[in-house]
């Protein structure tokens, strides 16, 4: 966000003027554009088709659960165009019995996500996570990823939840992303699972 | 394949006197929330946010530093959120941000996730004044949420803005 055309009317008055945040309204209001959603059974892999590339970048939010045995971090693999190399992801990670610490992958697969497995104490816990992916449409640079994601679970077989705090990764390919997939570890994502995709403009 | 614009204003209030509580509600309609808090302090105190005026169910994982100290709070089963920090962020003129994310509010198929950041360079009592943190929340129950509460046992203080705003997938 920028200041510019900035007025002494325009602070007095409090009116928003092109980029200038009055502090009555959120910067970024109306600034988001829903692609699309998907919120069917359970699968192997969400993938969204045929992404625009008209926006600032994405934002990806998901509710997920699979059917994997409890083990620790696990996660849910994202990627694009239907590649899966060249990419490279840390984050900030948590449990309730491991405190806190930081993992770091290269030359991977997939970008992770936690989602809950069969461990969890609930038939209704699901893991959530917001995910931004920057320069996408960008053809001179890597695809950038930052979000947060996690599930806790306090009468659950195992560590009571997880969160990763900040999750941030490249996918090292200057390739306009064009789809996304999200695929689950083993075998598939649960019923109830919801993914939605929304462009921001900048 | 867009479905149009969305990030929709729903309410803004801004405090005209102190307050322990700020009460959020009539946001339906809409797929995720957004709460966006610019608050300021009366006195030393702790923050908490209720869904739904339950008193059970919580759970809630936060990462928190400030220039003495950094650290992971987890909190299993809770009768409210802790959004950890602001015991000593006692300030009427610095304000604190506070971003509050709800994917899914309205589902009544899983539990609900309440993501989080927040901070303050207030500075004033101490070197714990400065603080930032990030974090997560679980509510384990199914219903829709269909209210908010803010508390701080410091009391907001006049000038302080919260600002919902929906937003709406395909």
């Amino acid at each position: 966000m920028g200041i510019r055309s900035l007025s002494s009317a325009s602070v007095s008055t409090g009116t928003k003027r092109s980029k200038f945040w009055d502090q009555a309204t959120y910067p970024f209001e109306n600034s988001w554009e829903s692609i699309a959603t998907y919120s069917s059974g359970a699968t192997g892999t969400i993938t969204f088709n045929s992404i625009p590339s008209t926006f600032k970048y994405l934002r990806l939010v998901t509710r997920l659960r699979d059917s994997r045995s409890p083990v620790a971090y696990s996660s849910a693999n994202i990627y694009f165009n239907g590649i899966t190399t060249g990419y490279a992801y840390t984050w900030i990670y948590s449990d309730s019995r491991a405190g806190v610490f930081e993992d770091s992958t290269s030359g991977t697969t997939s970008i992770a996500t936690p989602v809950p497995g069969s461990g969890v104490s609930g038939a209704n816990i699901y893991g959530y996570g917001i995910l931004d992916i920057y320069d996408y449409a960008n053809t001179t640079k890597f695809t950038g990823v930052q979000g947060i994601g996690g599930y806790v679970d306090p009468g659950g077989a195992y560590n009571g939840g997880e969160g990763a705090f900040d999750i941030n990764g490249t996918w090292a390919n200057t390739a306009v992303v064009n789809s996304i997939s999200i695929g689950a570890n083993i075998p598939n994502f649960a019923s109830g699972v919801r993914a939605s995709l929304y462009g921001m403009k900048g | 394949m867009p479905a149009g614009k969305t990030y929709t204003q729903i309410s803004s209030q801004t405090l005209t006197s102190n307050t322990g509580t700020i009460n959020i509600g009539s946001f339906s309609g809409y797929t995720d929330l957004r709460i966006v808090l610019t608050y300021f302090v009366a006195g030393n105190g702790g923050s908490n946010i209720t869904v739904n005026s339950s008193t059970s169910g919580y759970g809630e994982m936060d990462l928190y530093g400030n220039p003495l100290v950094y650290t992971i709070y987890y909190g299993g089963s809770r009768g409210d959120i802790y959004f950890y920090g602001n015991y000593e962020h006692n300030s009427t003129t610095v304000p604190g941000s506070f971003i509050l994310d709800i994917p899914y509010y309205a589902r009544t198929d899983t539990n609900h996730m309440l993501f989080y950041t927040r901070g303050t360079t207030a500075g004033g009592s101490g070197a714990t004044s400065y603080e930032t943190s990030v974090g997560m929340a679980q509510w384990n129950n199914t219903s829709a949420i269909t209210s908010l509460q803010l508390s701080h046992t410091g009391l907001f203080a006049t000038g302080t803005t919260v600002s919902v705003y929906g937003i709406t997938e395909a």
